[in-house]
């Protein structure tokens, strides 16, 4: 074993939800430990750990990704939206429709497909997908409560409330 | 998992650490297949070399002059965004981009990284052997290009030295009136690892096969290979589904050698891989000719 090997800290600089962090990290570290213990954002869950449940995503410089497959290194320098950095002030769009699709059964899956929604709807900018488009946007999320046809229907609503609204801020 | 972590300054940096902690240290690029398998205790290095950081240098489609560069770094997003998925003779890239992964898995996967898992689940390594794609390599002592099937020695091993790290992957556009497919089966298309995979790219004359490169996931080793004997039986044929499917059925058994394991057996994958074999050919011809 290398001198000192998992002791040794490593300092790091990222943004989450707009707020700058300057912290000392472990080598082995993942984002999603970071985002969890160090900074208590706890939307951000641990399902599998392998990049294959979209329980922990998040958004990274624009990307959607599985923060337990991304070293907190990895994400020096960076910029980190989670769910809390989306609806501080009040619900998303989101959120409004999934819960009125009654789409959360268990919950442990949903702040993953809210971000996977949000990375389409919003930071990719299509705010009139297709089923299919839903689908693939969602493509990592498991939900074990089986709510995959809720999803599509709610993520097309927040669609079109989203939609709406733009209309309306561009007449004023 | 536990293991310390080297940024590298620059890309000679990161060969001089590779080559000076040999076998102890370890590139990771995306991760998406190095975090599982240091959680799964498969390895256990005591350095990680992160590359994300010369994504500005080492992310890149291009197309010049009848050659296509991939630098190592680029996502399979970024891939699946190129111009390259636009080309007619490169719509094989768009099949694989689908069913790669998940949408999270391809924003962190990287084409160097699935090269340099070296096994049979790497998609990209399939449809590269179909494309008789080089790879580029540099090392301590300067760098140099290898044929990716050279490369790709057996399973989870890299003909390669110790500190060389996987640059880029170069190959040719085709001659006109050529395609690709590409068609993978899984349980859950993506993440799972597929059962079979197979890319073919097809140039048609006049109605025949003129030429076809035929890939799969495994043929006689256990990382992908092409189907030489199929191949050449295949030229000259018309593109017609039963001509086509006759002589896969016939020579595809002869140089393929299937094992059974818990998702499937031996049969089961030759049979599929016939099947799938002779739509891709189709598949690829069809587009060949401007019939998507
Ligand atoms: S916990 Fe990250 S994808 Fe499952
Ligand atoms: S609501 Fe329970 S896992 Fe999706």
């Amino acid at each position: 074993m290398p001198e000192g090997l998992g002791v040794r800290e490593v300092p790091v600089e990222l943004r989450v939800n707009g707020v700058k962090h300057v912290l000392r990290v472990k080598p082995y570290e993942r984002l999603l430990d970071t985002l969890r213990r160090r900074l208590g954002i706890t939307s951000v869950k641990d399902g599998c750990g392998r990049g294959e449940c979209g329980a922990c995503l998040v958004i990274v410089d624009g990307e959607l990704v599985p923060s337990c497959l991304m070293l907190t290194v990895q994400a020096r320098g960076r910029d980190v939206v989670t769910v809390e950095g989306i609806s501080s002030r009040s619900l998303h769009s989101i959120q409004e429709a999934l819960i009125k699709v009654n789409a959360p059964q268990c919950g442990f899956c949903i702040p993953g497909v809210v971000i996977a929604a949000y990375w389409l709807l919003e930071v990719k900018g299509n705010l009139n997908p297709s089923d299919d488009d839903v689908r693939e946007a969602l493509s990592t999320n498991l939900c074990r409560c089986g709510s995959y046809h809720r999803f599509v229907k709610a993520v097309k609503i927040a669609a079109e409330e989203l939609r709406a609204r733009k209309a309306l801020g561009a007449r004023d | 998992m536990l293991f310390d972590i080297y940024i590298p300054r620059d890309l000679v940096d990161a060969s001089e650490f590779l080559y000076r902690n040999a076998p102890d240290a370890v590139p990771i690029a995306g991760g998406t297949d190095l975090i599982p398998m240091i959680r799964d205790g498969k390895l256990r290095p005591k350095y990680l070399v992160d590359l994300s950081g010369l994504k500005g240098r080492l992310s890149y489609v291009s197309i010049d002059s009848g050659v296509v560069r991939v630098g190592a770094l680029t996502t399979i997003n970024a891939l699946g965004a190129s111009a390259l998925t636009g080309m007619e003779a490169f719509l094989g890239f768009r099949d694989l981009y689908r069913t790669f992964g998940n949408a999270a898995v391809r924003s962190l996967a990287t084409v160097g990284g699935n090269v340099g898992t070296a096994v049979s689940a790497a998609d990209l390594i399939v449809m590269f052997n179909a494309l008789d794609a080089k790879v580029g390599l540099s090392g301590v002592k300067g760098s140099r290009y290898v044929d990716i099937r050279e490369l790709v020695a057996g399973k989870r091993l890299l003909a390669k030295e110790p500190g060389e790290l996987i640059t880029e992957v170069v190959f040719n556009v085709p001659p006109k009136n050529s395609s690709t497919a590409f068609i993978k089966l899984g349980y859950r298309e993506g993440t799972i690892i597929g059962l079979t995979s197979v890319a073919a790219l097809v140039t048609v004359r006049d109605g025949v096969i003129e030429d076809v490169k035929l890939a799969f996931d495994r043929v006689d080793r256990r990382v992908p290979g092409r189907a030489y004997l199929t191949e050449k039986g295949l030229k000259g044929v018309p593109l017609r589904d039963e001509a086509v499917g006759g002589v896969i059925n016939e020579h595809l058994p002869r140089e393929m050698r299937r094992k059974s394991d818990y998702r499937a057996s031996g049969a089961y994958r030759l049979h599929v891989s016939k099947v799938l074999a002779r739509r891709a050919v189709l598949t690829a011809g069809r587009r060949a000719v401007g019939g998507g």
